[in-house]
């Protein structure tokens, strides 16, 4: 019997009969049905977006996510080459330290020392040139200026179409008791030793630069703009005389001290512009092969693996490899994100990359040993053999990561989910409360005059154009005062209480205006509340711009994704009094003037978060 | 009787304002520096309307007295030639502005044109015509590419003439503004069978008695087509001659028509052309140029039969399949696109998700160029990165037709 009707309906349901209408409008229930039983979960579902996306950036630095250290492009060959820097090369590097210290003593001006260097550079047979430089600061009349050595070698048995760089900056990222720059003393030794040792071997196949550039990274971007004669308005740079092709790669030596215990490894480029995977693959290969224990960076305590903080609260077993590793992978993380968030060049190598050339500096970590000359010219030698090889720029590998550690990355695939749920977070809530502000469920009970029974939907009309007009006016505000702060000289110290004042207006105009634009929050037709049409149309906004920055600068979209949802997603109008009161509050924290000023508060100028970013770059010498 | 009057002339009146303001923005941006930045934006400009290419055609003819097709890199219509007095800045602005201006009338005129005989449904609204014309001078897409010079403009003027032309029911102008579209960017040919009907349309309304004997439309129908057809060609000999005479050999033919057709220049556009070709391999490549071509022709014959009874709404689509489908496309194509479409204003209110839409474009607008930046610039993406944003581009054009072409449905069924 059972059976029977189960075949019926299956009949019925394979080949239906009867009147289509009625087929028709029980297939239209059937869905509204379904549509009821969905629609209380999607607000769970868009809350589950964005925890989602907050969850896969705390798993992402765990192992799973992440592969290990390979070389892709098979020209590379890291370290399969003998190379035969030794001992006397090891001298005639001592001696051009010294030569270095009689430079950088105080009767020495920027040119008499570069003049100083390209004789020395002519002296080797090499032709060198100086170049003079200049940035004009601000409005005011204030400059920076320099003076940069460069000398080409010419690739002894082809044209020389391409080229490699090997620089070093006079200033060294390393700071002195004083915090200033200390002086890239034997790393501008070890360009000129090795200048000296790379002429004697005729397999070069692409024309090497030495580049000897003033200041920190000043000196090379002024040199890159003029090489690609490409310049800002605010930079007179003379043009340089000796030119030869492209550059593909550029090799930076940071060598401040006179031994080092690690080779950091850094690559960070503006607004987070990476080099070639393949090029920090080879290198940390090479390196480990030269004996020298390479490190991301210049935190040598990352270079194994610490207990974490686990350690401390939870019993000893909590603290195993795994977590070891996520620990380490996490402070790794954490430090990229801050450098491509912060968008700003951290040294020579980060002016390179706006030209497309892989760069990446290598930091002598200063310490008493155990390495010298004789480590740093083996591992610079097996480096430009490798690169040597290349047929093309490289390209094999990839070009969106992140390190984890020097061994394992996170590819692009695994790691753009992150701001990418957060961000199809936003977009949903956006496009949820957009439907409701256009036809809003009256709530049961409330008193409805006699319009319309409860639940009935309506159309209202929003007000987008004010709401438009809010958002413009506010970038409107912010691109002034971006355009104000690039005319502030950054020599001169500006009186404390005009950052007060700023911080101080930019807080309290926002509650003005929003006093002055506010409408009753719970406007029934024909007009949406301005507040929540404003908040639809931002949470769209930055859902985008988290989506599409994503793709730019992966330290950038995270700390959006970090910072974005917070005010957006937990603000909402309320006919309360204190919850207005402490929405306000959390918005004013949660906005950019609050950071800024807790960031202020808590000392991040000279100490707290921004010594953290600077720390690993500005070692001092215990 | 008199209220009419003083209701056309207020509607006269804000036109004239919104043109004036409109050129006023076009002129006060022409001096910022923003042109100097978008004037070589592949967004804007393509090989076939770019401003650079136009100013190095016109050196070589006018200065150095050479044919400008010989070099390889020039592939604009003869008749631009005569820019020469133009290549100032000052000038090229004032020029471009004025030929938005003419645009956004004729946007205007199509709007009055279609109001004249439409029945306003329950909660629909019809836009002033005044509100059609800011809708072409005020977006972004034409602001852009007026500001970049590019050609795109002057095909925008002639597409919006001849449709104006033919919702006003005059054959010999139509078929004069069809010719230059056609020669300066060959496409808008495929408007013409459309065009003939919505002409027929207003010289003979179908009434829907049917008491009206067929045999009188057709021939109507036949008369019209004819002539306009006749005149068409007639302007297009006259067209080739005088381009003939202007660069002194028919190479012209296949530097513009021939590069249109079989999209030797795969600079890359906002288009799928370039990618298409550039993936092909050589030996499959005639055959998938014909395919490519034939796949646009392909639409003029189902949607001008489809909606015979509202040609105009065909022309609208086939603009905005043309759009999306030519080899080289810009966004200036889908800002003409956009105005036409905001003619049919009363369909607005059965679009559904408007805002889905939008920022389905502005997501493609800020993909392009940060893709095209990833891939040319910094290297760190390829070529597919580019293509995935145009695709996106291309995409929400495909929705915005379909979404049109439904609203229009539900429109005519009320």
């Amino acid at each position: 019997m059972k059976g029977g009707m189960l075949i019926a309906r299956a009949k019925e349901w394979l080949k239906p009969t009867g009147d289509p209408d009625v087929r028709l409008s029980a297939s239209i229930l059937r869905r509204q049905r379904l549509l009821q039983r969905v629609e209380p979960l999607i607000p769970l579902f868009r809350t589950a977006l964005v925890v989602a996306g907050a969850i896969y950036l705390v798993a992402l630095p765990s192992q799973l996510l992440g592969r290990g250290h390979y070389v892709s492009e098979n020209a590379l060959q890291p370290s399969q080459v003998n190379t035969y820097w030794n001992w006397a090369d090891v001298h005639i590097a001592d001696l051009y330290a010294t030569d270095v210290e009689k430079w950088s003593e105080p009767g020495w001006t920027s040119e008499s020392r570069a003049e100083a260097i390209r004789d020395a550079f002519l002296t080797l047979g090499l032709p060198a040139a100086t170049q003079n430089y200049e940035f004009m600061l601000s409005s005011s009349n204030e400059t920076l200026t320099g003076t940069n050595v460069y000398s080409i070698m010419q690739a002894p048995k082809t044209d020389g179409a391409e080229s490699l760089v090997l620089s070093a900056s006079w200033l060294s990222r390393a700071l002195d008791e004083d915090g200033n720059r200390r002086i890239n003393t034997r790393g501008i030794a070890t360009v000129l030793a090795v200048a000296n040792y790379l002429k004697k071997y005729s397999m070069w196949s692409k024309d090497i630069m030495f580049l000897i550039s003033d200041g920190y990274a000043d000196g090379t971007h002024a040199w890159l703009d003029s090489y690609h004669g490409f310049g800002q308005s605010n930079l007179n740079a003379q043009p340089l005389p000796l030119s030869t092709g492209p550059i593909w790669a550029a090799l930076n030596i940071d060598y401040p001290h006179h031994s080092f215990s690690h080779a950091g490894l850094f690559y960070e480029g503006a607004n987070g512009h990476l080099p070639n995977l393949d090029f920090i693959n080879s290198v940390s290969h090479i390196l480990k092969h030269t004996g020298i224990t390479p490190i991301l960076h210049a935190d040598t305590s990352l270079a194994f693996l610490t207990p974490s903080p686990l350690a401390r609260t939870f019993p000893a077993s909590f603290d195993g490899p795994t977590t070891q590793l996520y620990w380490r992978a996490a402070q790794n993380l954490a430090h990229q994100l801050a450098i491509g968030a912060s968008g700003r060049v951290e040294g020579p190598e980060g002016v390179y990359g706006r030209y497309r050339i892989d760069a990446l500096t290598f930091f002598g970590v200063p310490a008493d040993g155990p390495h010298g000359f004789h480590a740093m010219g083996r591992a610079i030698e097996s480096t430009f053999r490798s690169l040597n090889n290349l047929l093309e720029r490289l390209h094999q590998s990839f070009f969106l990561y992140v390190m984890t550690s020097v061994d394992t990355f996170i590819s692009v695939g695994n790691y753009l989910a992150a701001p990418v749920l957060v961000s199809a977070g936003l977009t949903f809530t956006g496009f949820l409360l957009w439907a409701a502000d256009g036809s809003p469920k009256v709530p049961a009970g409330a008193a409805t005059k006699g319009l319309r029974q409860s639940g009935v939907e309506v159309r209202r009309a929003r007000p987008v154009g004010k709401a438009a007009a809010a958002i413009g006016v506010s970038h409107l505000v912010g691109g002034v005062m971006f355009a104000l702060l690039a005319r502030v000289d950054p020599t001169v110290e500006i009186p404390s209480f005009i950052p007060t004042s700023i911080a101080f207006l930019l807080a309290f105009t926002p509650l003005l205006l929003s006093l002055a634009l506010s409408t009753a929050p719970l406007t029934l037709p024909p007009l949406a509340p301005l507040s929540s049409t404003l908040k639809a149309l931002n949470l769209l906004l930055s859902g985008m711009i988290i989506a599409v920055t994503a793709t730019l600068n992966f330290g950038l979209a995270v700390a959006l994704a970090l910072l974005l949802p917070l005010p957006l997603l937990l603000s909402s109008a309320s006919t309360s009094e204190i919850r207005t009161r402490i929405q306000q509050v959390g918005l004013f924290v949660t906005s950019p003037v609050g950071i800024w000023l807790a960031w202020w508060v808590l000392g991040g100028a000279d100490g707290g978060a921004d010594a953290w970013l600077r720390e690993t770059h500005a070692p001092k010498l215990a | 009787m008199a209220t009419q009057t003083t209701r056309v002339s207020h509607g006269a009146t804000r036109l004239g304002w919104t043109l004036a303001s409109g050129a006023l923005v076009h002129l006060a941006l022409a001096l910022s520096p923003l042109p100097a930045i978008l004037v070589d934006r592949n967004e804007l400009t393509t090989p076939i309307t770019s401003w650079t290419r136009l100013q190095e055609g016109l050196h070589l003819t006018h200065v150095l007295h050479q044919s400008p097709y010989s070099g390889g890199s020039f592939h604009h219509a003869p008749l631009l030639l005569l820019l020469h007095f133009f290549r100032s800045p000052l000038a090229s602005h004032l020029l471009w502005t004025a030929a938005e201006v003419a645009t956004a009338w004729n946007v205007a005129r199509i709007a009055r044109g279609r109001r004249r005989n439409l029945v306003e449904g329950e909660g629909e609204q019809v836009w002033d015509e005044a509100w059609c014309a800011a809708l072409y001078l005020f977006h972004p897409f034409s602001i852009g590419s007026a500001l970049a010079r590019s050609t795109s403009v002057f095909n925008n003027l002639c597409l919006s003439t001849a449709i104006a032309a033919a919702v006003s029911g005059s054959p010999l102008t139509l078929a004069f503004a069809l010719s230059l579209a056609t020669h300066l960017s060959l496409y808008p040919v495929l408007l013409l069978p459309p065009l003939i009907l919505v002409l027929n349309h207003q010289s003979s309304p179908p009434s829907s008695s049917p008491s009206t004997p067929s045999t009188t439309l057709t021939t109507s129908l036949r008369t019209t087509a004819l002539l306009t057809t006749t005149a068409f060609l007639l302007h297009q000999l006259v067209v080739l001659a005088l381009s003939h005479y202007l660069t002194g050999s028919w190479d012209f033919l296949s530097s513009v028509y021939g590069t249109i057709l079989t999209i030797p220049d795969l600079t890359p556009t906002i288009g799928l052309g370039w990618y298409f070709f550039i993936e092909m391999f050589a030996h499959f490549r005639a055959f998938f140029v014909g395919v490519f071509q034939l796949h646009v022709l392909s639409y003029v014959a189902p949607l001008t039969i489809a909606y015979r009874r509202d040609p105009i709404f065909a022309v609208l689509l086939l603009v905005g399949i043309i759009s999306i489908f030519k080899s080289y496309p810009s966004l200036g194509d889908f800002g003409i696109w956009h105005a036409l479409l905001g003619t049919y204003s009363e369909l607005s209110a059965h679009l559904p998700r408007p805002l889905l839409l939008l920022s389905l474009t502005l997501y493609a607008l800020c993909l392009l160029p940060t893709f095209h930046h990833l891939w040319l610039y910094s290297g760190s993406g390829n070529a597919n990165f580019f293509y995935a944003s145009t695709r996106r581009m291309e995409g929400e054009a495909c929705v915005l037709s379909s979404t049109a072409q439904a609203a229009q449905c539900a429109c005519s069924q009320r």
